[in-house]
């Protein structure tokens, strides 16, 4: 296991982490500082602690009481006069340093302690806060850090020129002409007035281009006014990774004035858990108010397609058995719960879910941020053994899950763990049953 | 005034502590901003009944003699509060006196509670995952409820000066510290259940099939 450090070595500014960590505590975050009662029930419902029995400081439990160690200490009474007695905590550097290996090295903030937790105490918003202070202290993991400065700084966070992402997206309209024979097959680019503004994962137009293919297959099939923008595409915000509520809510906020902009009715988020919460449920709490157009899953638009009978589909020609990865921002945290199975079952012919799924699926372990940071790399391929062993008892050949940091996730777990299984967005297996013609 | 006449004030401190900090927690609520994907009263009428039992949550399915054992532990507080709020009643003539059977029924519950008290106790001290992140605080919050319904059997059974004095005296003590410490969960397990709810039904996460998403566009 990798016990390196993930903080550059500066000072960390305490006392703004302090008032930081003071000025989060809303009646939410003061219930969950004082709601666990060390019952330990939780340890088995975390991937981490599953995954490494052997050490305590992976159970949530073990995880919260380092973030409400500091609540008890600077406002509780005994915290403050006997901290020995409730395990209260300074947060000196020394504890700052091991703060940030807790909450940005052993937790994706998934939620499912949360959701099974004797009480209820949503870990996953408790460690966030915690982590927004150590960002207020300078304390981001540089390797997580250095992805929300390329989206803030270039308009995505792997730095794709317009350019590139031009000549990427034209290339692929190009090749899904030839494909189809059709040349009205269109990916327009900063379209106005269109129905949807469709947004992508920079990983699409880098590594996995197939996916982009697909959804524009599939909204050539229903004749979909849509569009993408060459410069505000990026539906990935790591800003709900690093805890810094105001480049979280530019990245989103960039997308909602971008569809604004062009006129477009709807914003439709790619397959994307964690872009799909922040834009959809977060930005409204970071901005105060709710945005005023309509946000949502592309998972959602593609059930509507089939409900309103305008996607002709023939699921034999997805015939090897799916399974389905739930991610856990869109699903847990976010609400899309049944869209993407009702896709599926009508895209292929065996179809088998993962136990547990949906409310209660296990992370695969990429989320978090975790791709980002390589310092925890080994951990979260470790802690990834829970999905894999859910993967392996399907029997699938394919697994689907609707968010490229899953598909990252899940990609290194089956080598890892040699699964044999090919890793598609549901988009790509939509696509491939979508019988065209007249 | 009486021994019982402090335990009355105690109690009333720490009801006004506990809501203190409950409405200081409440003040500073901020509602979720974007548009509901399903419905806030169902996720919190789901959060504190269907939610809590096993089939919910993996922390009482995995674990059913915890569970249990918790509840029976709860179930034998809640007895033992009552019957020494009773007994106060009956010393000061409001009420008349128990009947020896009632007694023995009483001390029945709050001994099932006592022992699996203790069985928590024990499990905090033999388990080296909950060594690991018990405090002071928990063990001696379990020890000092442990004394109280020990001392409130006691009470149940064979009433006598003593016995009375040392359970209020007791009592005192254990409502003072109860705003202090862990027990204060007492009061914020209502508020995280709130909080439980009101996010996943706010959402459309729970109670399942609760998304409107499903059924609407």
């Amino acid at each position: 296991m990798n016990d390196k450090k993930s903080t550059d070595k500066k000072p960390a500014d305490i006392k703004a982490a302090l008032e930081k960590f003071s000025k989060l505590l809303d009646a939410k975050m003061q219930t969950y500082m004082n709601a666990c009662v060390h019952c330990g029930l939780c340890a088995d419902t975390c991937h981490y602690a599953l995954a490494n029995p052997e050490d305590p400081e992976m159970i949530p439990a073990s995880k919260i009481d380092r973030v409400t160690a500091i609540y008890r200490r600077y406002h509780t009474l005994i915290g403050r006069l006997l901290p020995v007695w409730t395990g209260s905590r300074e947060l000196t550097q020394e504890y700052a340093d091991k703060l940030v290996d807790t909450v940005f090295g052993r937790c994706t903030m998934c939620g499912r302690c949360g959701i099974n937790c004797s009480v209820g105490l949503n870990a996953g918003q408790l460690i966030r806060v915690a982590r927004s202070a150590l960002a207020e202290a300078g304390l981001v993991p540089s390797s997580l850090q250095g992805t929300v400065d390329n989206a803030i700084n270039t308009g995505n966070n792997m730095a794709i020129t317009e350019k590139d992402f031009i000549e990427t997206i034209e290339w692929l309209q190009d090749d899904l002409r030839l494909e189809l024979g059709d040349d009205t097959v269109s990916f327009p680019l900063n379209k106005p007035g269109v129905n949807v503004l469709y947004t992508l994962n920079p990983r699409e137009p880098k590594f996995f281009p197939l996916s982009i293919s697909a959804m524009g297959k599939i909204f050539h099939a229903v004749g979909e006014n849509w569009t993408l923008s060459s410069t505000n595409f990026d539906v990935t915000n790591y800003g709900l990774f690093n805890g810094k509520d105001s480049e979280a809510q530019e990245i989103s906020r960039r997308l909602i004035d971008e569809a604004k902009r062009l006129g477009a009715k709807r914003l439709v988020l790619a397959e994307c858990g964690h872009g799909y919460r922040a834009t959809r449920w977060e930005l409204a709490n970071w901005k105060g108010q709710k945005p005023d157009i309509e946000v949502v899953s592309v998972i959602e638009v593609m059930a509507e397609y089939i409900r309103a009978g305008r996607l002709k589909l023939d699921p034999s020609k997805n015939s090897k058995r799916v399974t389905l990865h739930d991610p856990c921002n869109l699903v847990r945290n976010g609400g899309i719960i049944e869209e993407q199975r009702y896709v599926l079952k009508h895209a292929v012919s065996d179809f088998m879910e993962m136990i547990p799924n949906r409310q209660q699926n296990f992370c695969c372990g990429g989320g978090g941020g975790m791709l980002a940071m390589g310092e925890y790399s080994e951990r979260r391929k470790k802690a990834g053994k829970i999905k894999a062993d859910q993967i392996s008892a399907t029997q699938a050949k394919i697994v689907a899950t609707p968010c490229h940091n899953c598909i990252d996730q899940l990609t290194e777990l089956n080598t890892y763990y040699k699964l044999g299984v090919e890793i598609k967005t549901v988009g790509e297996i939509l696509a491939e049953a979508i019988v065209l013609g007249k | 005034m009486e021994v019982a006449d402090f335990t009355l004030m105690a109690a009333g401190l720490c009801f006004i502590s506990l809501s203190v900090m409950l409405l200081s927690a409440a003040v500073k609520f901020r509602p979720e901003q974007a548009s509901p994907n399903g419905n806030v009263a169902s996720g919190i009428i789901y959060a504190f009944t269907a939610g809590m039992l096993p089939g919910a949550k993996e922390s009482a399915s995995r674990h059913l003699m915890s569970y249990t054992a918790g509840i029976v532990f709860h179930i034998g507080i809640f007895c033992a509060f009552l019957f020494s709020a009773a007994v106060y009643l009956m010393a000061k003539g409001f009420i008349p006196e128990l009947p020896q059977s009632v007694r023995l029924i009483v001390a029945g519950l709050i001994g099932l509670g006592l022992v699996n008290g203790v069985g928590l106790l024990i499990k905090r001290i033999a388990n080296s995952r909950l060594r690991f992140i018990s405090t002071a605080d928990d063990y001696f919050s379990n020890i000092m409820v442990n004394v109280f319904l020990l001392l409130s059997i006691i009470l149940a059974v064979h009433q006598t000066g003593v016995i009375f004095y040392t359970l209020y005296i007791f009592e005192t003590l254990l409502l003072l510290y109860i705003p202090l410490g862990k027990l204060r969960h007492c009061a914020y397990f209502f508020a995280t259940r709130i909080m439980f709810g009101y996010f996943y039904g706010y959402r459309g996460v729970l109670p399942a099939h609760n998304n409107k998403g499903q059924n609407e566009r």
